[in-house]
């Protein structure tokens, strides 16, 4: 039961983990390599993410530790929008044993970026952003799973993810001269509390022969909800040395969902084609028509009661509470995504192997065209990988088992395509948007 | 094993203390036309009080027409400003065109004397004038500037070969036309621009509405008719009026529902600013800038905001932007746009002053998010003396 309680243990230690990246890069390098394509075919680490089921797969204890890098090259009418890197460390540990007589295994996985722990960023609805991936993929993701395998043909597991919700509190409070603003003396306070949210991910391994295995994956839908509450409380003046005019009292409440991740379902194959060749197919469904808007609503309560000798000074004119946010909402729709992998043996020796890989993931843009109001910035994804792979065996007498390195490289191409504008007087206007994106990383395991 | 799995969490514990790195994105600033929305700019990007750009200390500056001075470099915010105010020394009800510039885009006016350098370049001389010129629209065409005017008669055309000393068209090259049935008043408030295939577009403002005139010389004007299935003259712009309850506008509170605030530009729309362009994906749209008042003439209510109108192509009414381009209630009007590589600075003018309000150039940028260079409050203007 050892592994069973330290699988409990991570479950509870993994109190902020995220929304994660790992949709679009992946997870190791063998998986990234073979273009996603590895639900049937999966029994390390990556098996966290791919197919919870293929952990019991695992010939022994295996640690895994990586990074990878990938650089957006994202040009919206020509100039390079700045999407920031996502890098961090690739992770995560298998344990198989056995309980009761029946093969049982324990994993998990980690990608932790090395720029940021968590972000969070509400923007304009009419403001431009590459949507999937401007924000979306700063996320550490942790997984915690466990598999059994109840019949030589058939694997099963399940676990969490995990990710969480943001509630905070900003306050200003303060004095603020109308006439000398500069002069302003506000003091901020700013609370935040980051609360734990889990969603499910379970899958199952079906052994069709010694050569065909095929694989059902669902993982569950998440959402991250933001909620800031801002309260500014200060007196108007209309000179720093001058007595208060009045006090205003402005309330804020702005609640929205900040990182949002669909449900998906994944049915995956594996083809042990020769004893040294391999391909893989998987398909996947999201379900992007879920997907919830980024936009915050706006609640508002604005207090300015005039100065109560005389009103308001000429010329100055409160403000008054702002319109509410009229939401558009961003109509997604849901896309299949195929993933094709394949692995060659190309070189094998008594103590060592060498691996080539390949794969191709095309990801068509749930996002529609955007004509109106709104710029969620999107083009249909091609991701071409390659990857290495080494295999060392018996390499230490303190290492009962192999020593493997894999490597990846990933350029996703998003063509360059015009939006047109239905509004000819659009503060956004037409734009030309696409670019690239590279992807490299390695990662080495270590069995015991 | 549970070695392991210590490791692991260690390792993830050391590299998440190095975590707390950068904040968001790049300092690329997101796509945008140019054309809006701005925002007023901030107090240490003007050398006086924000947003003003050219502040006369009581003494007006109107209806400014931006220039780039060094129109080949697209990085330089060189800018020549030409306004309208009251004879320097003299004063008075009659008004001149006036010429400033500033090689950062915003030093117009020295601190303490702001304005007070800037070069007279167009008096009234003509009969036809009425003894003031106003409205000015500089445009360079070849090695030339051609400066638009308004005057008592309609629309005038001086022309230069250094944008400061200007021959004048002895007649106005746009004037008032009885015929045209929604020009209230004499044609003002000009603006050209010159579009890919050499010709001339002019919008202009009369009564409450604005208009357009195409020229293949930009001497020789030519009414156009906005809509061709009516028989009469129509604008290309008309204000919006006032939204009934049937449309969506204020009931008095019949349905229960928060009022909608009503247009900014339901009762006049003046001072075209063209500006026409194409876009990333080779589509030609024709914007046009302009002042939306919500209030009759001399009304206490009226206020006005700088909207934003276009059409694609070369021809037809312009649909209008709902969301104001630029609003900071000070009465601001006549917007003129200059852009560089970094970005677009509208200028208009506004209400300066609490108690005696007078008229100054403010400035707005766009995108909103980039950030203009930081300016000393004083010591020393970068406007030149003009001869």
């Amino acid at each position: 039961m050892r592994p069973f309680g330290l699988a409990l243990a991570l479950v509870l230690l993994a109190g902020e983990a995220r929304a994660n990246p790992v949709d679009v890069f992946g997870l190791g390098s063998r998986g990234t390599a073979m273009g996603g394509a590895q639900a049937a075919d999966v029994s390390d680490f990556s098996a966290n993410y791919y197919n919870p089921a293929g952990l019991a797969r695992a010939p022994g204890v295996e640690l895994s530790l990586g990074y990878m890098r990938a650089d957006h090259f994202l040009y919206v009418n020509g100039t390079n929008s700045g999407v920031d890197p996502v890098k961090g460390i690739v992770g995560g540990v298998v344990a198989p044993g056995r309980v009761l007589g029946i093969p049982f295994a324990f994993g998990a996985g980690l990608f932790l970026p090395d720029d940021f722990l968590s972000r969070v960023v509400a923007l304009p609805q009419d403001q431009p952003r590459w949507e999937l991936y401007d924000n979306r993929n700063q996320r550490l993701y942790i997984a915690a799973n466990v598999a059994v395998s109840p019949l030589p043909w058939l694997q099963l597991g399940g676990g969490v993810a995990f990710m969480a919700a943001t509630t905070g509190t900003l306050g200003i409070t303060g004095s603020l001269p109308v006439l000398k603003a500069a002069d302003a003396e506000l003091r901020h306070e700013v609370s935040a509390d980051l609360t734990a949210i889990r969603y499910p991910q379970v899958g199952a391994r079906i052994e069709l022969s010694k050569r065909v295995a095929l694989a059902l994956v669902y993982r569950g839908q998440f959402s991250e909800k933001l909620d800031i509450h801002a309260i500014l409380s200060g007196e108007i003046l209309l000179l720093p040395s001058t007595p208060a005019l009045t006090t205003a009292y402005y309330d804020i409440e702005t609640v929205s969902v900040s990182a949002f991740l669909p449900q998906q379902a994944v049915l995956g194959s594996s083809f042990q084609i020769t004893d040294d060749l391999r391909a893989n197919v998987d398909f996947t469904y999201v379900n992007w028509s879920a997907y919830v808007s980024p936009v915050a609503s706006l609640d508002v309560k604005l207090n300015i009661p005039p100065p109560p000798n005389g009103g308001w000074p000429p010329g100055i004119i409160p403000p008054t509470t702002p319109a509410p946010t009229a939401v558009i909402p961003l109509d997604m729709h849901d896309t299949l995504v195929p993933h094709l992998g394949v692995e060659w043996r190309a070189l094998g020796r008594p103590n060592w192997e060498g691996f080539i890989r390949g794969g191709y993931e095309y990801d068509m843009s749930p996002i529609p065209a955007q004509t109106g109001t709104t710029n969620y910035i999107d083009r249909d994804r091609h991701a071409f990988s390659f990857g290495l792979g080494l295999r060392l065996k018996r390499l230490l007498r303190e290492l009962p088992g192999d020593v493997r390195l894999d490597g990846h490289a990933q350029l996703s191409e998003m063509f360059s395509g015009a939006t047109l504008k239905s509004s000819p007087a659009d503060y956004v206007g037409d734009f030309v948007a696409g670019g690239h994106i590279w992807n490299v990383g390695g990662n080495m395991t270590v069995g015991f | 094993m549970r070695r392991a799995a210590l490791l692991l969490l260690l390792g993830g514990a050391a590299a998440a203390c190095g975590a707390l790195g950068s904040v968001l994105g790049s300092d690329a600033a997101p796509p945008s036309a140019g054309v809006g929305p701005f925002r007023a700019l901030y107090s240490n990007e003007v050398r006086g009080k924000a947003p003003y750009v050219l502040d006369g200390n009581g003494i007006a500056y109107r209806e400014p027409s931006a220039l780039a001075a060094d129109p080949s470099d697209p990085s330089s915010m060189s800018v020549f400003l030409y306004a309208v105010t009251p004879p320097p020394l003299t004063g008075g009800p009659t008004t001149v065109i006036v010429r400033a510039r500033a090689d950062d885009a915003r030093s117009f006016s020295a601190t303490g004397d702001g304005g007070t350098l800037s070069t007279v370049v167009l008096t009234a001389s003509l009969a036809w004038e009425g003894g003031s010129v106003a409205g000015p629209s500089a445009l360079r065409v070849g090695s030339s500037v051609y400066l638009y005017y308004a005057a008592v008669g309609g629309i005038g055309l001086a022309r230069s070969s250094d944008g400061a000393s200007f021959t004048k068209e002895p007649a106005p090259i746009l004037a008032h036309d009885p015929t045209v049935r929604w020009e209230t008043t004499a044609p003002f408030a000009p603006s050209v621009a010159q579009l890919p295939d050499g010709s001339f577009d002019m919008m202009y403002a009369a009564g409450v509405s604005i208009g357009e005139a195409t020229s293949a010389d930009g001497v020789h004007f030519t009414r156009v008719d906005a809509d061709l299935s009516t028989p009469a003259m129509d604008p290309v712009l008309s204000p919006l009026g006032a939204p009934t309850a049937a449309d969506g506008g204020p009931d008095g509170g019949a349905d229960g529902a928060a009022e909608p605030a009503p247009p900014f530009d339901m009762a006049q729309v003046s001072d075209p600013c063209v500006l026409p362009t194409t876009t990333p994906a080779g589509r030609t749209v024709i914007r046009v800038l302009y002042t939306g008042f919500d209030g009759a003439v001399g009304s206490s209510t009226r206020s006005s905001a700088i909207g934003l109108a276009a059409r694609f192509g070369a021809s037809g009414p312009l649909v209008r932007q709902p969301e104001p381009a630029f609003s900071i209630s000070k009465q601001e009007a006549a917007p003129t746009l200059f852009t560089w590589s970094g970005g677009a600075l509208l200028y208009v003018h506004a209400n300066e002053g609490l108690f005696s309000p007078y008229a100054a150039i403010a400035a707005g940028v766009a995108p909103t998010e980039i950030m203009l260079s930081t300016l000393a409050p004083d010591g020393g203007s970068t406007q030149t003396l003009l001869p």
